[in-house]
């Protein structure tokens, strides 16, 4: 499996962004710098695994997107997290933390 | 699953423009990325360069974000297409069969979408045909002469009003050409109720309208090439109709049919107080007049027309009223186009049935697989949608296949239909056809993929989550599929019982005594319309000379002239009721002119007194002969020798002494005696014959004007230059005359068999297709039955159950479906044998042909139900619990 090209666990991109958009709708450079800043620059996500991930996202019917004006008087499209999605997030943000609590545990654990 | 399936695509559908906007969204998100970066000190061009560098390959970007919303679908549809083809070369019977009850469904579908859509739908040509109407009753569009003259004194609400009357044909001669042509009489404005102008010339004004008007003639385009060559100077040219010359007005456009077929058009010059029932009554509808006014005006004109009234029959004209031309034309199909639509459909719902109980099999005997695959996590979707896949791949063979017939077929069912609602149009292969047999195979596809699909979804997640659960059939499922049996069973029951009748009923035609005999007689039609033979004395000398040559060919026993023959109608004549007749009040019957070897050279008997002779001559004693069919309906007593018989008097004809009762012959009547679409099906209609010498002008007129006159020749050869020889020895008595064609009777009685034959094929074709479609059927329904109660048989048989009561079980059950389908498929068949005597005019419904072919259905059934419970009873109990 492996790391993906932003360091990221597989998988986890999605959980990132849907949570992003649970704060508000924002659009797609939006949400890279709010990855980028709430992770103190670690995660900087490229183009190229955002938008396929918004694009599954859409498909999956977990956001919804619309294009609207922004801040700069520029035309963005801004994506809203749907019912579904939420859902999603708080089952996966679950998934997450039972992985990562397993993961910490084996990490703590004495190396035998 | 399904919604979800269809969620998806509704979300692909909602983003289609998802490229577009996945541009538009990188460049924007590129803009703001340098914006940020020059915010911060960078220079413009720097910022572009940083852009790029931190983003990276943005053509990486678009491929990966499309490849989401493609890739998915598309792969996977094209995977379950192949996949749908790997399955169909597995199962190959299973495959044809599919293919070709789609193939014949679709081809089905679509002749009788075709046919109704050329016959109802697809408008006549001519402009505005929404606004022709056509006077009709009941179902007939012949109507009185009269009501044309009623219907234009109540004429407000239309633009024009025209009555017609088809019938004989003329011998046209232009200098050499001579030819037969079919004339068709209409009245001053026929040509403005089709909206069609002539293209050279006018159509008749109504002074040529009047009797006794100026003898003019409009052509059909054909004609003017043909006969004249395509002069443009026609109009004023001369051609002889009937040996009298008439005066060429007009001529049509090409392609131009009036709706009544004619090449050439007369002035019909009708008489105001003509109550036959000759004419055909049409009329336009002014612009911004309602149907309302239509039926307004025409309430009037009946009401004109019933306070004068001549005799009993014209009392049907209560029941007038308008429909639309195009209807009117096709009424007579209506009812025997309704039964094979009717029969078509049976067909198409039980096959279908059956290919959803064999794909439900199929999915059954799959189940390790699917169950296989849900387990290591294919999604139930996926599986049904894979399953409709290839019921999709087979209808669309089998749609193309169906295509293949339809295109093979439909010359031969424009054949038989009859040209008079067409007007020129015909039967083509063209985008209807194609829709609607793409509706069809897509309609049998669905029919036959998603029924099983949807149950393979319920079985297979109960067997694959729920292990030990009673893997007995849900209720619903059950009680679908005894529907299923029971309906399947009425249908075909139906279509059998109904089959059978009609192949009955066309043997009995074939078989029942016609009242005369047919074999090796030939009939020539010629007309003699016209001033040349308006009058008996100068028909006789004629028809003498012409008939003196004819017996002097050889082969040729003896020769006579009547008008029309028996099979076809007579020409209807209303006749004051005699003394002592049951019938009290004036009624038409069939009358028929006829030289005096007519009895002889049809074989048809004579029961009492005697039949002409030469002695009945012009100025001799008035008399006539009658059928016994005459006597049974007319008279108490057979003894009916010497009794007087007149017409109306407006006929001119003279009372006359009946000298003798012949046998009553089969036919068609021309007086409304008979009803359906056989001649040879129905009861022979009282005639009364008249002999030639003694018919009055004013009577030959009329019969020459309805009807050909024909040549019956009774011949001991089979040569085929005979009938050349015949029109020789006719020719060379008056050279002008021209002959529509010369056939042997049998050949007219095939024709007249014909439609009944078309529909006695076709639902016999249809019943054993069902028979054959119905067996597989329900071979499969009630195997598949007893694979679903398996388990359930074998824990009967651990618990102690004998194998006899567990097939009796599935027996018992699969008898009660027999049972309901049995009495539903009675009363179906009861329903639809009344419809079927409408049209055909026998009865088809036989009980005991009922009875054994639902015995017979019921005993297939029961070994169907205990061939597969007798092998399930045998199997290892163990074997069988486990297999769960």
């Amino acid at each position: 499996m492996g790391r993906t090209p932003d360091g990221l666990l597989p998988g986890t991109l999605d959980l990132l962004v849907l949570r992003v958009l649970a704060g508000g709708s924002l659009h797609g450079y939006g949400i890279a710098q709010r990855l980028r800043v709430v992770s103190e620059d670690v995660l900087a996500v490229g183009e190229s695994s955002l938008y396929p991930a918004l694009q599954r996202l859409l498909l999956n019917g977990d956001v919804t997107a619309e294009w609207a004006a922004s801040d700069n008087r520029r035309r963005a499209r801004y994506y809203t997290l749907t019912r579904a999605g939420r859902r999603r997030l708080a089952a996966e943000e679950a998934a997450y933390d039972r992985m990562d609590r397993a993961i910490r545990r084996v990490l703590k654990g004495s190396p035998r | 699953m399904i919604p979800d399936v269809l969620l998806r695509l509704w979300r692909r559908w909602r983003h289609r423009h998802h490229a577009d906007d996945l541009q538009e969204e990188l460049r924007v998100h590129r803009a703001m990325t340098e914006e940020a970066l020059e915010r911060v000190g960078e220079s413009p061009s720097d910022a572009r360069g940083l852009a790029q560098r931190v983003l990276g390959n943005d053509l990486q970007a678009s491929e990966d974000s499309r490849a989401v919303w493609i890739a998915p679908f598309f792969d996977q549809l094209q995977r379950d297409v192949r996949l749908a083809f790997r399955q169909i070369r597995r199962a190959p019977a299973f495959s044809a069969a599919a293919i070709g009850m789609t193939a014949l469904c679709t081809a089905a579908v679509t002749m009788v979408v075709s046919v109704f859509n050329l016959l109802f739908v697809a408008p006549l040509p001519y402009p505005g045909v929404d606004r022709i109407l056509a006077a009709v009753v009941g179902s007939g569009t012949g109507m009185e002469g009269a009501v044309y003259d009623a219907v234009r004194e109540r004429g407000e609400p239309f633009e024009a009003v025209a009555a017609l009357s088809g019938g004989a044909g003329w011998n046209l001669v232009v200098g050499e050409h001579a030819e037969y042509v079919d004339g068709l009489r209409v009245s001053e404005q026929y040509f403005d109720v089709l909206g069609v102008r002539p293209r050279l010339g006018r159509g008749f004004t109504a002074a040529e309208d009047m009797p006794g008007g100026p003898e003019v003639v409009v052509i059909a385009h054909h004609v003017w090439q043909r006969a004249l060559g395509g002069r443009p100077d026609v109009i004023g040219q001369m051609v002889s109709l009937g040996g009298t010359p008439h005066e060429v007005v007009g001529v049509m456009p090409d392609g131009f049919h009036s709706a009544l077929a004619g090449d050439v058009w007369t002035p019909l010059r009708l008489r105001p107080d003509d109550w036959s029932i000759n004419y055909m009554v049409t009329a336009r509808l002014r612009p911004g007049a309602s149907m309302a006014d239509a039926t307004a005006a025409l309430d009037l004109a009946r009401a004109d027309l019933l306070a004068r009234i001549v005799t009993e029959q014209n009392g049907r004209l209560s029941a007038l009223r308008w429909v639309p031309l195009q209807r009117a034309l096709g009424q007579p199909l209506t009812v025997p186009l309704l039964v094979l639509a009717a029969a078509i459909v049976g067909i198409v719902l039980v096959a279908c049935a059956n290919l959803a109980g064999l794909q439900l099999l199929r999915t059954m005997a799959r189940r390790h697989e699917v169950a296989t695959r849900l387990a290591i996590g294919g999604s139930t979707g996926r599986i049904v949608q894979q399953l409709l896949a290839e019921a999709f791949v087979l209808a669309a063979i089998g749609g193309v296949v169906g295509i293949g017939l339809v295109v093979v077929l439909l010359p031969v069912v424009a054949s038989l239909l009859p040209s008079v609602p067409l007007a020129g149009r015909t039967l083509t292969v063209d985008v209807t056809v194609l829709v609607s047999a793409l509706v069809a195979t897509a309609g049998v596809g669905l029919l036959f993929g998603l029924a099983p699909a949807l149950a393979a979804r319920r079985v297979d997640l109960r067997s694959a989550l729920a292990q030990g659960s009673r893997a007995g059939e849900s209720r619903r499922r059950a009680w679908g599929r005894r529907i299923l049996l029971g309906g399947e069973l009425a249908a075909t029951l139906a279509l059998l019982v109904l089959a059978s009748g009609l192949a009955r009923t066309l043997v009995a035609m074939w078989q029942a005594d016609l009242g005369f005999s047919p074999d090796r007689v030939v009939v020539a039609k010629t007309s003699l319309q016209g001033q040349a033979f308006a009058d008996v004395s100068s028909v006789v000398p004629f028809v003498d000379q012409a008939l003196e040559r004819i017996r002097r060919v050889p082969g040729v026993v003896s020769a006579s002239v009547a008008n029309n023959v028996p099979v076809e109608p007579g020409l209807n004549m209303p006749l004051e009721p005699p003394a002592g007749s049951r019938v009290t009040s004036n009624r038409s019957v069939d009358w028929r002119y006829v030289t005096p070897d007519y009895f002889d050279t049809l074989g048809i008997a004579l029961k009492q007194g005697r039949v002409f002779d030469e002695g009945d001559r012009q100025g001799g004693a008035p008399v006539v002969v009658i059928n016994e069919a005459f006597v049974r309906t007319y008279f108490e007593h057979p003894d009916v020798i010497g009794q007087s018989l007149s017409l109306v008097p407006q006929t001119e004809d003279p009372a006359r002494t009946i000298v003798g009762v012949v046998a009553s012959v089969k036919g068609r009547s021309g007086a409304g005696w008979t009803s359906g679409i056989s001649a040879l099906g129905a009861d022979a209609p009282p005639t009364i014959y008249v002999p030639l010498a003694q018919v009055p002008v004013p009577v030959l007129s009329i019969a020459s004007r309805f009807f050909p006159t024909t040549w019956i020749v009774r011949t001991n050869s089979a040569s085929p230059d005979l009938p050349r020889m015949v029109q020789e020895a006719v020719r060379s008595a008056e050279p002008s005359i021209a002959f529509a064609r010369v056939v042997p009777m049998n050949d007219l009685l095939a024709d007249d068999a014909r439609q009944h034959r078309v529909l006695a094929s076709a639902a016999s074709v249809a019943g054993l297709v069902a028979l054959l479609i119905a067996c597989t059927g329900v071979y499969g329904l009630v195997a598949y039955a007893a694979s679903q109660r398996m388990r359930e048989m074998a824990i009967r048989l651990t618990l102690g159950a004998s194998r006899g009561a567990v097939v009796g079980l599935s027996v018992r059950e699969a008898m009660v479906s027999a049972l309901a389908g049995v009495v539903a498929g009675g009363l179906l068949t009861v329903a639809l044998s009344r419809v079927a005597r409408a049209v055909i005019g026998a009865s088809l419904l036989e009980v005991p042909t009922l009875a054994l072919a639902a015995v017979v259905l019921a005993t297939a059934l029961g070994v169907a139900a205990a061939v597969p419970a007798v092998k399930a009873s045998r199997i290892n109990p163990a074997r069988a619990l486990r297999a769960e």
